[in-house]
C-alpha cells in the first residue's frame, strides 16, 4: 500500500478514535480534538519521514504541522493567561 | 492509476469537507423554538415526539382529518399559539360530538379562547401558580396531587409542573396543596395580597358526547421535564397519554410543537411534502447516474 | 473536471469549514450545560435548578401541629402548679417555634399567613411565660399572706394583698390577649386542616385558672379581719417585702411593697410616689407607686458581693423595714483559647467565664509569661475576645477572673502555650506581585516565541541537512556512469584542468568526444552513446553554472537551468533529440543524423566558451 494512502487511513482511524472517546466522555471539546490531532499528525509524519528526500505528499503536510504548532502555542498561552487570572 | 487516485482523493476530500460544512452549519443554526418537536434542547418536545408510537399516532395538519374518528380517539393540543379559526372550532366540536376526547395543554397561550369557543366551563386563569410543595429551589416548579381517580391520571399520584396556571371550572382531577398561591406580581414570593389555597391544574368536563381534559401546563411535554425524579409520576402521565387505547392525534394546526425554522424548516418541509421528497430523490438519482456515465464515480 | 477546478472547490470548502470552526474559538467546549440553558418565558430549566424538595404535608404542617399541641398541657401544668413541667414545656415550645420561624424565613413566606401564625404563636408563648411567672409570684404571695395573717402584721398583709390584686388583674389581662391570639391561630389552622383541640383545651384551662384564683382571693378576704387594727400614726408608711432571701449570681430578687398614709382608721394608698430600693447603702433601683400605691421591682444578682446584705426601701423621708439578703458565692470556670500567631506576632485570645450561668461584663485579665498582663471584658454572653501582641519566642498565656465585686469565686484558665516567630524577610512573591504586568508579558511572549521557534526548527529540519547547515553526504550507492570524470562519492567537480587534461586537450575534446561517441555507438548502440555525450555536456554545463546535485536533475531540468549562455539554445535542441533517442526509443537513421547534428552544434558552442 502506498504511504500516502496509508497516511490518510491512519489519520482517519485516529480521528475516529478521538471522536469516539469524546462522545463517550460526554465532552465535545474542539481544543482537545485539535491537540490530539496535532499529536497524531506529528507522530505519523515523524514515522513516515525520510532522511534524505522530501516526498511531495510530506512537503505541504510539514507546513500544516508547523502551523499547528504555532496554534498550539496560542492555546497554551491562552490557558496560562486563564490560570493566572484566577 | 495516477489519474484515478487524484479523482478518488478529490471525491473523498470533497465529501468530507462538504459533510463538515453542512454539519457545522446545522449546528450553528440549531432550533431553539419553544415547544418545537425539532428542538432537541431543553425547551423542545423532540423526545416526546420521538416516543410517540407511529402505528397509532396521526399528525393532524388539516381540520378535515378529525371527522373520521369515533368514540375512542384522543386529540392532543399542546401549546396553541394563535387564536383558533372557525373551521378549527367546528372540527373540534364535531370531534367531541363523536364521543372523542380532547386533551388541551396550555397556560399562557390561546387555550382559554379555544375553551370558550367550544363552550367549555373550564377557564385558564392568568397568573403563575406557586407553592411550598416543590422539587427544586424555584417556587414555580410545583408539586401537584391527584384528587380524583380518572383517566388520564389513573396512575399518577403526584406530578411536577413547571409554571402552571390555575384553572377554574370543570371537575378538578389534580390540584395543588393548600399552601399554594397565585403569584400576581411575578416576584416569586408571597406578598400580603396573595392568598394561599388549593388550585386546580388538571380539570375535565363532559361536553356533548365527548370529554375535554385541560392541563394547565404544556411544559410537562418538554425534553428537560422527561427525566425527573422517579418518585413523581410525570412519565406515567405521558405514557398513559401515548398508550391511549384508540388513535392518538397530535394537533399540528395550532400548536407550537409544529414550529420550525432554518435547516429544520427545510427538512420539515421535505419530510412532510411527499411530492417534494420524491422530487429530491429523483434529482439525486439523476446526478448519480450522470456522474457514473461520465466515469467520474 | 480539470485539477485546477478540483483544487478550487476543495479550497473553498476547506475555507468554509475553517471559517465555521473559527466561530468556536471563543468557546471550544460544545454542548455544555451553560450554553444550553437559555432562559424562557414559558418554563424554567430543571436541569440547572438546585434540587430542594419541600412538601408542605411532611415539612410544615407537622411543625404547625406540634406548636398547636403544646399550649394545652402548658396551661394545665400552670393550673395544677407543676411549675417545672410547665417551664420545660415552654422551653420546648420556644425552641420549636424558633425552628418554625426559621423555616418561614427560609421559604420566604414572611408575607403569608404562616408568618401571622408564627407571630401569634410567639405572642402566645410570651403570654404563657408571663402567666407562669405571675402564677409563681401569686403562690408566694398567698403563702406570705397566710404568714403575715398569722403574725397579725397588718402592714405587710396589706402590701401582700395589694400585690396579689395587681397580679390577678394582670392575669386576667393576659387571658384576654391570649384569647385573641388563640382565635387567630385557630382560624389559620382550621384552614390548613390542623387539629386545634389543644388550643381549645388551653383556653378552657386558662378560664378555670382565673376562676380558681378569684376563689382564693375571696377566701382570703373572708379569713382576714374586717377591720384592721392599725396603730394610729400621722405619717406615711412604706412596706417592703423581699423574696427570696437567699440568692446566687444570676438570680432575681423580687421586691415589692405598698406606700400608704392613714386617715383616721382607714389607709389610703398613695399613687405616684418615688420609691428607691437600697442594698446596704447603695441605691439600686427607683420605681413609682401605681394607682393603688403599690410598687414592685426585680433586682438581678450580678455585681453584688457574696455575704449578707441589708435591703430596704425609702421614699422621701419614709423608710421601710430592713430585710436581710444572703448572697451565696458560686464557683466559676474560665476558659481560654489562643490562636496561632501571624507574621507580626499577633494572637487572638478567646474564651469565656461561666459560673452557674455565663458571667456578663466581667473583667478578665490576660497574663502572659507570668508578669505581663492586659485586661478585657466579657460580653453579654460571658465570652471575651482580645488581641495580644507577643514578641518572638515561646510564651504561656492564662486568663484570670478574680473580681471580688461578684459573688463568684475567682478562677484561672489552663495555661496556653504559643510560639511566635516574626518574619523579617521580603519574599519573592511580593516582588513578583509588584511587577506582575511585566512578568505576564514576558511569560506570554516567551511561550509564544518558544512554540514559533519550534515550528521554524521543524521546517528547517529538511532531510539531507544537519541543523547547522552544511550539506550532508549524498547516498553512497549512487552509480557513476562510465566515462564521467566525477570524483566518486562527492558532489564536487573535477578541477578544470583535469577535464582539460584529456589526451587531445581542449581543442581536441570534441574530437575525442566524437571518437568516444563513435566507439560506444559501435559497441553498445545509439542509446548508450547518446547517454555518454549528454553526461559530458552536463558535467561541463553544471560546472560552468555551478549547479548543485546536477546528477539528480533530468536532462530537461538541466536544460531549463541553463540561461544566458550561448550554448543554452543548442543544448535545448540537443536535449529534445536526446530524449527521443533515450526515452522515445527512436533509433532510425534520420534520428541518429539529427542527434549528431545537434551534438556537434552544442559541442562547438560549448567549446567556444572555453576562451
Amino acid at each position: 500500500m502506498k504511504k500516502k494512502v496509508l497516511f490518510a487511513i491512519i489519520m482517519f482511524i485516529w480521528l475516529v478514535v478521538i471522536c469516539a472517546f469524546m462522545l463517550l466522555a460526554h465532552r465535545v471539546d474542539l481544543e482537545i480534538f485539535f491537540v490530539l490531532w496535532l499529536i497524531g499528525i506529528l507522530v505519523i509524519v515523524e514515522l513516515m519521514d525520510t532522511r534524505f528526500s522530501l516526498p511531495s505528499y510530506l512537503r505541504y503536510i510539514k507546513y500544516l504541522v508547523a502551523a499547528g504548532i504555532v496554534i498550539f502555542g496560542g492555546i497554551v498561552t491562552q490557558k496560562v493567561l486563564e490560570i493566572l487570572s484566577k | 492509476m495516477g489519474v484515478k487516485t487524484i479523482k478518488a482523493a478529490f471525491w473523498v476530500a470533497g465529501i468530507v469537507l462538504l459533510a463538515s460544512a453542512l454539519i457545522l452549519t446545522a449546528h450553528l443554526t440549531s432550533n431553539t423554538l419553544e415547544f418545537s418537536q425539532y428542538n432537541a434542547n431543553w425547551n423542545g418536545t423532540s423526545r416526546f415526539f420521538s416516543d410517540l408510537d407511529r402505528h397509532h399516532t396521526v399528525m393532524i395538519r388539516e381540520s378535515a382529518q378529525l371527522s373520521s374518528y369515533r368514540n375512542t380517539a384522543l386529540l392532543l393540543i399542546i401549546a396553541p399559539a394563535r387564536p383558533p379559526t372557525g373551521e378549527e372550532i367546528t372540527a373540534y366540536q364535531s370531534f367531541l360530538d363523536s364521543g372523542n376526547t380532547i386533551v388541551l395543554a396550555d397556560d399562557f397561550g390561546t387555550g382559554s379562547e379555544i375553551l370558550q369557543r367550544i363552550r367549555s366551563q373550564i377557564t385558564i386563569l392568568p397568573g403563575n401558580l406557586s407553592s411550598i410543595d416543590r422539587q427544586y429551589a424555584d417556587p414555580y416548579t410545583i408539586v401537584v396531587y391527584r384528587t380524583l381517580n380518572q383517566t388520564p391520571v389513573e396512575n399518577s399520584i403526584a406530578l411536577i409542573m413547571n409554571r402552571p396556571a390555575p384553572l377554574e371550572g370543570g371537575e378538578p382531577l389534580v390540584m395543588t396543596s393548600v399552601m399554594s398561591w397565585v403569584d400576581a406580581n411575578g416576584d416569586r414570593r408571597i406578598n400580603s395580597g396573595e392568598v394561599m389555597g388549593k388550585f386546580a391544574v388538571i380539570s375535565s368536563e363532559e361536553i356533548s358526547r365527548g370529554r375535554i381534559v385541560v392541563i394547565s401546563d404544556p411544559s410537562i411535554f418538554i425534553n428537560s421535564m422527561q427525566d425527573l425524579d422517579e418518585s413523581y409520576d410525570n412519565h406515567r402521565l405521558i405514557n398513559d397519554l401515548i398508550d391511549h387505547d384508540g388513535m392518538v392525534l397530535v394537533d399540528q394546526l395550532n400548536s407550537r410543537t409544529a414550529d420550525a425554522e432554518g435547516m429544520s424548516g427545510i427538512l420539515h418541509v421535505i419530510r412532510t411534502q411527499f411530492m417534494i421528497e420524491v422530487l429530491f430523490f429523483g434529482v439525486l438519482v439523476l446526478v448519480v447516474a450522470w456522474a457514473w456515465k461520465k466515469k467520474i464515480l | 473536471m480539470r485539477s485546477d477546478e478540483r483544487y478550487t472547490i476543495l479550497a473553498v470548502l476547506a475555507l468554509v469549514v475553517i471559517g465555521a470552526l473559527a466561530l468556536f474559538v471563543s468557546g471550544p467546549l460544545l454542548y455544555t450545560l451553560e450554553k444550553d440553558t437559555f432562559p424562557s418565558r414559558f418554563h424554567d430549566n430543571p436541569d440547572v435548578l438546585k434540587v430542594q424538595a419541600l412538601n408542605s404535608t411532611t415539612d410544615i404542617l407537622p411543625l404547625m401541629q406540634d406548636l398547636l399541641d403544646y399550649t394545652g398541657p402548658i396551661v394545665l401544668n400552670i393550673r395544677i402548679k407543676d411549675i417545672e413541667e410547665a417551664r420545660r414545656d415552654l422551653e420546648l415550645f420556644a425552641k420549636n417555634h424558633g425552628s418554625f420561624d426559621n423555616l418561614v424565613i427560609k421559604l420566604d413566606m414572611s408575607a403569608s399567613e404562616l408568618e401571622e401564625f408564627s407571630k401569634s404563636k410567639a405572642l402566645q408563648q410570651e403570654l404563657l411565660m408571663s402567666l407562669l411567672n405571675s402564677s409563681v409570684s401569686l403562690d408566694t404571695l398567698d403563702n406570705l399572706e397566710i404568714l403575715y395573717c398569722d403574725q397579725n402584721n397588718p402592714n405587710l398583709l396589706l402590701s401582700v394583698r395589694y400585690q396579689g390584686e395587681a397580679i390577678r388583674k394582670k392575669i386576667r389581662e393576659l387571658y384576654a390577649q391570649y384569647q385573641t391570639e388563640t382565635e387567630k391561630v385557630s382560624v389559620i389552622s382550621t384552614k390548613y386542616g390542623l387539629d386545634t383541640t389543644q388550643e381549645q383545651v388551653s383556653l378552657h384551662e386558662f378560664e378555670q385558672y382565673i376562676r380558681e384564683i378569684g376563689a382564693t382571693e375571696a377566701d382570703a378576704i373572708e379569713r382576714s379581719p374586717a377591720v384592721f387594727d392599725l396603730p394610729i400614726r400621722r405619717s406615711a408608711q412604706l412596706s417592703f417585702i423581699m423574696h427570696p432571701d437567699t440568692a446566687r449570681y444570676g438570680d432575681s430578687i423580687e421586691c415589692f411593697g405598698y406606700y400608704f398614709s392613714l386617715y383616721g382608721y382607714r389607709d389610703q394608698g398613695v399613687p405616684g410616689k418615688q420609691v428607691t430600693v437600697y442594698i446596704d447603702t447603695t441605691p439600686v433601683s427607683t420605681i413609682t407607686t401605681d394607682e393603688i400605691g403599690s410598687y414592685a421591682v426585680e433586682i438581678p444578682v450580678e455585681r453584688i458581693r457574696a455575704g449578707t446584705h441589708s435591703l430596704h426601701a425609702e421614699s422621701g423621708t419614709t423608710q421601710s423595714d430592713v430585710r436581710m439578703l444572703n448572697i451565696v458565692p458560686v464557683d466559676s470556670v474560665t476558659s481560654l483559647t489562643v490562636s496561632t500567631a501571624n507574621s507580626k506576632g499577633e494572637v487572638t485570645c478567646t474564651g469565656s467565664v461561666v459560673a452557674n450561668r455565663p458571667v456578663r461584663f466581667a473583667p478578665v485579665e490576660l497574663v502572659w509569661d507570668g508578669s505581663h498582663a492586659s485586661s478585657t471584658t466579657t460580653d453579654a454572653k460571658g465570652e471575651f475576645r482580645a488581641p495580644l501582641r507577643l514578641p518572638d519566642g515561646t510564651h504561656t498565656v492564662i486568663a484570670r477572673f478574680s473580681d471580688e465585686g461578684y459573688p463568684i469565686r475567682p478562677s484561672e484558665s489552663e495555661p496556653q502555650v504559643v510560639d511566635v516567630s516574626v518574619l523579617r524577610t521580603i519574599t519573592p512573591a511580593i516582588i513578583i506581585a509588584d511587577y506582575s504586568w511585566l512578568v505576564l508579558l514576558l511569560l506570554v511572549g516567551g511561550i509564544f516565541l518558544a512554540f514559533a521557534g519550534g515550528a521554524w526548527y521543524y521546517l528547517k529540519r529538511m532531510p539531507g541537512r544537519t541543523f547547522f547547515g552544511s550539506p550532508a553526504a549524498p547516498p553512497p550507492d549512487m552509480t557513476i556512469p562510465a566515462g564521467s570524470h566525477q570524483i566518486a562519492g562527492t558532489d564536487e567537480f573535477p578541477p578544470l584542468d583535469e577535464v582539460k587534461s584529456e589526451p587531445t586537450g581542449d581543442g581536441t575534446a570534441p574530437e575525442s568526444l566524437f571518437t568516444r561517441y563513435a566507439h560506444i555507438l559501435q559497441e553498445q548502440g545509439l542509446s548508450a552513446a547518446a547517454r555518454t555525450v549528454y553526461l559530458t555536456f552536463s558535467v561541463r554545463i553544471a560546472q560552468e553554472l555551478h549547479l548543485q546535485r546536477y546528477t539528480s536533475l533530468t536532462p530537461r531540468e538541466v536544460s531549463r537551468s541553463c540561461t544566458k549562455k550561448s550554448y543554452c539554445g543548442p543544448f535545448s535542441s540537443f536535449i529534445l533529440v536526446y530524449e527521443q533517442v533515450r526515452y522515445g526509443g527512436y533509433r532510425s537513421a534520420a534520428v541518429q543524423a539529427e542527434f549528431e547534428t545537434e551534438m556537434k552544434n552544442t559541442a562547438s558552442h560549448l567549446g567556444g566558451e572555453d576562451h
